[in-house]
């Protein structure tokens, strides 16, 4: 009875094995895959190129040792991290144009300023944490003091409807 | 010569176009979506699901790629994964959740695919992902208890059970057909 079982199970598991292995996959999911791919290379293109086009800016500008005082006054400043939370989740190329209107301006006095753009997908090592919002971005720049930088966070375009968080970043 | 996996991912990974990804997707998604519709009990709007989710997972991880399987078994863990995600209640309902007479006893043929289809589609969750695992995918027990986070003597136990199940639902004067 086991045997016959067994052999039972075999004609089984080759029926099985008989079954095609690829089938068409329905032609809407390729096309938004597409979409989602497209809307996202497009959002973080238009926010590298405005961060691209500031530090741009910020080279010409930190050439000009001859320029008048004002227009270099944070060489010498602490570095912060100005960390971008909650807001829209994809502000598109109109957000990204403002934000790189706000580093230009900083790029203008004389600070150094980059920034990224974060991908929605996180993955966690470690204990676990529970932020409140998701970390959109973030901008490195010059600053004099935590509250020169606290200052420019609060005109940065994603303190209207998200969070900016300003950290200084400890250097040895 | 077409190219290679190897080439197709490190064309989606150094251009990140739609081109990229649909040669990528165009080679690979018929088998994710195949292994989707069976583990999903051939319900189509919930493999679509699964396979929408499983390449929006792929996407941002491709990097994570270390070629220690096929570029096809990687993918089809994601598939697997997504499915075990919307499997209701327990994560694995046992054979022993359907009553063995359950079945059809009418059916005299499966002599076409659509009958095992069928009957795979009749069993519980937990025991059509491990038939379809081993006996299609070609799993290892300890595979599929690492997919689906049961152990290996529950992957055995409900591929046993499963196939007889299966069994029960065609005609076995019919499986002798085939012989």
């Amino acid at each position: 009875m086991a045997e016959r079982h067994e052999h039972e199970d075999d004609v089984v598991a080759r029926a099985v094995q008989r079954l095609p292995r690829e089938l068409t996959p329905p032609s809407h999911v390729a096309a938004s895959l597409s979409r989602s791919l497209s809307r996202r290379r497009s959002a973080d293109a238009a926010w590298r190129i405005a961060i691209a086009a500031s530090l741009v800016i910020a080279a010409f500008a930190a050439g000009r040792l001859t320029a008048p005082a004002a227009m270099a006054p944070a060489s010498s400043g602490e570095e912060f991290a100005l960390l971008l939370y909650g807001g829209p989740a994809d502000g598109g190329d109109d957000r990204a144009a403002e934000y790189g209107a706000w580093a230009r301006e900083l790029a203008r006095q004389g600070r150094s300023v980059s920034g990224e753009r974060l991908s929605n997908e996180a993955y966690m090592a470690g204990r676990a944490a529970n932020d409140p919002l998701p970390l959109q971005g973030f901008f490195i720049i010059q600053a004099r003091d935590a509250r020169e930088a606290l200052e420019l966070a609060r005109r940065h375009p994603h303190a209207r409807d998200g969070t900016v968080v300003v950290r200084q970043i400890n250097t040895p | 010569m077409p190219p290679t996996d190897t080439d197709l991912l490190d064309a989606f990974k150094r251009e990140g176009t739609e081109r990229a990804f649909l040669a990528l997707y165009d080679r690979h998604a018929p088998a994710m979506y195949a292994l989707a519709l069976r583990m999903m009990g051939g319900h189509e709007a919930d493999a679509a699901d699964v396979l929408q989710d499983a390449w929006t997972r792929v996407l941002p991880r491709v990097s994570a790629f270390r070629g220690e399987s096929s570029l096809r078994t990687w993918l089809c863990g994601f598939v697997v994964n997504c499915c075990r995600e919307r499997f209701r209640g327990p994560v694995l309902e046992t054979i022993e959740a359907t009553p063995e007479d359950a079945a059809p006893r009418t059916q005299r043929s499966f002599d076409n695919n659509m009958d095992v289809e069928r009957g795979l589609a009749s069993l519980p969750p937990g025991a059509r992902a491990v038939i379809i695992l081993h006996d299609l995918e070609g799993y290892t027990h300890r595979e599929i208890a690492a997919a689906l986070g049961i152990d290996e003597g529950t992957s055995k136990s409900q591929l046993s059970r499963g196939r007889a199940a299966l069994r029960r639902r065609l005609d076995p004067r019919a499986l002798e057909v085939r012989q």
